[in-house]
């Protein structure tokens, strides 16, 4: 059981390393693409990156469901 | 000298009430470190919206972008090395704890080596003086100090976890302050597009 819980946890962490490795060349892209005017796409990009940190990384989603360990 | 099989039952049972005394309060623990991040994400709040205030949306055309990526990077991938951390303690692997641990501070003690090379490099730029100046220095200074208190709080479960004790015991400790790390983290994703990219 404990290896099927670090297998899906060791899971979770590839797929956000792809995630925020995307959102960040995102981070790059924008701006060069739309040298003016690029506040708002930058600011959706940085929630969107802080969202998966928050639900995946730091499991805001315990506070709802306190006994839940992973 | 032989233990008693009454008092060795009875250390048993005050380490397991003592376990079950430490879970029982695992949801008041978190709450309370969800609070102060909070508050600490309405100050970085504060300081962000001080550079929309003083300066718009303009950024400085000598501002390094890719000093910034290159610090982004940095801090993500510490980001990853501290869930590794956190993952390894709550599935009792200590080697792995100890090794992303120490990874983890590593990449921290590089992205704060980093802010030292920007501010060597923004103080030509932009002295402390200048409107911008101000703004990235006190941005990029206490998010700095931030990072350096998360190093050494890793620095800590660190060595205190030598003896195994939070592979073997609670894990809260590992757990909040691996939670203060990503907050770091998601504070420096705000404030490298509004330092370095916006226009």
């Amino acid at each position: 059981m404990h290896t099927d819980g670090l297998k899906r946890a060791m899971r979770r962490m590839w797929w956000m390393i792809l995630a925020l490795a995307v959102l960040t060349l995102l981070d790059v892209i924008i701006p060069a693409l739309m040298p003016h005017g690029n506040v708002v796409f930058l600011g959706i990009v940085a929630a969107i990156e802080a969202g998966l940190v928050f639900y995946y990384f730091m499991h805001i989603g315990q506070l709802w469901h306190p006994h839940e360990e992973e | 000298m032989a233990v008693a099989p009454h008092a060795a039952s009875h250390g048993q049972g005050q380490a397991a009430s003592h376990g079950g005394h430490a879970r029982a309060r695992l949801p008041i623990n978190r709450l309370g470190l969800w609070l102060f991040i909070l508050s600490d994400a309405f100050f970085f709040g504060a300081l962000l919206s001080t550079r929309y205030y003083l300066r718009g949306v303009h950024t400085p055309s000598e501002v390094s972008q890719l000093l910034g990526f290159v610090l982004t990077t940095v801090l993500l991938l510490s980001s990853v090395t501290a869930y590794r951390a956190e993952t390894f303690a709550i599935h009792r692997d200590q080697k792995g704890f100890r090794r992303n641990t120490l990874y983890t501070i590593f990449l921290g003690l590089i992205f704060v080596v980093g802010v030292g090379v920007e501010w060597v490099l923004a103080f030509e730029h932009f002295p402390p003086s200048t409107e911008f100046g101000t703004i990235l220095f006190t941005t990029t200074g206490i998010h700095a100090f931030h990072v350096l208190t998360g190093i050494l709080g890793l620095t800590a479960v660190y060595r205190l976890g030598k003896d195994g004790r939070y592979t073997q015991g609670s894990f809260w400790p590992v757990e909040g302050v691996v939670k203060y790390w990503h907050f770091v983290d998601v504070a420096w994703m705000f404030i490298f597009p509004t330092l370095y990219l916006v226009n």
